[in-house]
């Protein structure tokens, strides 16, 4: 299994999940279209690596902005990764939210709540 | 009005009219954030403006009639959207109109009625029951556009005018006011 890298653009986001070290990150803008489209080999990535997570997660998560079909996108990746969690495994999830973006705060704390995971929540000064 | 006004060197306006594609929500979107980022130093009404304009373009787009060449209209351009985004000293309006099939409307309706009667606090539990239900509709949207819209820019005006025996006019309009200095 390789890692996944999948390079930022104006409406889709860094997808960097390494495999070798267990640090993921998931980080920018995520405003297309068609959200199905482009995070169905993120899903199915997570969902191979959970096979054989190792010991130790770290996914960090930085968005500037999601549009509502990315949202959804977003909470399936999560979850992939929460039954990660759930299964017994460590796993670290840390959501970054620009200074004063009182929306990414609050979707970080949403999705926490859904979940039912503690998140790291932190201010970081710009994405 | 007073055209003069749109000349205020701290206020956007923009309108489009014709058919709308994913490639010029691209444009109209990024003319739009470069001009917020000149003008708009309040990040959170920054991206409120930012996010309900796209969500209403990304919207329009999917959900514009595909109308049958024998039911084009003499009148109206019905392929057509409008999308409109001014601002003045109270904030920011943005204004669209599409043509929508009769039997498509009273859901349509009914939808934003049914939104705008709950508490800020419902529209929050409405969103998260969308979001985690695994429904997408065949053109891959998952039913949260307007509950964003309503969760960032409060209530959803909208105006239905009759054109024909098949087809009605949705005028939409979304106000994100700026604080109060």
């Amino acid at each position: 299994m390789e890692q996944l890298l999948l390079e930022p653009k104006a409406k889709t986001p860094l997808v960097h999940f390494d495999n070798k070290t267990g640090v993921m990150f998931l980080k920018g803008m995520s405003c297309s279209e068609n959200s199905l489209e482009f995070y169905k080999p993120v899903l199915d990535w997570v969902e191979r690596y959970g096979k054989s997570p190792l010991e130790s997660t770290i996914l960090n998560i930085e968005f500037k902005y999601f549009n509502t079909s990315s949202a959804k996108c977003i909470l399936d990746v999560l979850e992939k990764f929460a039954n990660i969690y759930n299964m017994g495994n460590n796993v670290v999830f840390n959501w970054h939210y620009e200074k004063n973006d009182e929306e990414m705060l609050e979707a970080g704390e949403n999705f926490s709540e859904i979940l039912g995971i503690p998140f790291n929540i932190s201010e970081i000064e710009a994405i | 009005m007073d055209i003069h006004k749109k000349m205020q060197h701290n206020s956007i306006s923009l309108t489009f009219k014709g058919t709308l594609t994913f490639e010029l929500i691209d444009s109209i979107v990024a003319i739009i954030s470069n001009r917020l980022d000149q003008i708009e130093s309040n990040l959170v009404i920054k991206k409120k403006v930012y996010g309900v304009m796209l969500e209403c373009l990304q919207n329009l787009c999917f959900h514009v009639e595909k109308i049958n060449e024998e039911d084009y209209s003499p009148h109206f351009d019905q392929q057509s959207t409008l999308f409109n985004i001014d601002s003045d000293e109270k904030g920011y309006h943005i204004t669209t109109g599409n043509f929508v099939a009769k039997e498509k409307m009273e859901n349509l309706k009914n939808w934003l009625d049914e939104i705008n009667s709950l508490s800020e606090q419902e529209i929050k539990e409405l969103y998260n029951k969308i979001l985690r239900n695994k429904n997408y509709s065949e053109k891959g949207t998952g039913g949260l556009g307007f509950v964003d819209m309503a969760k960032k820019a409060g209530k959803l005006k909208y105006k239905i005018d009759a054109i024909d025996d098949k087809y009605e006019f949705f005028a939409f309009n979304l106000n994100i006011p700026k604080p109060i200095a």
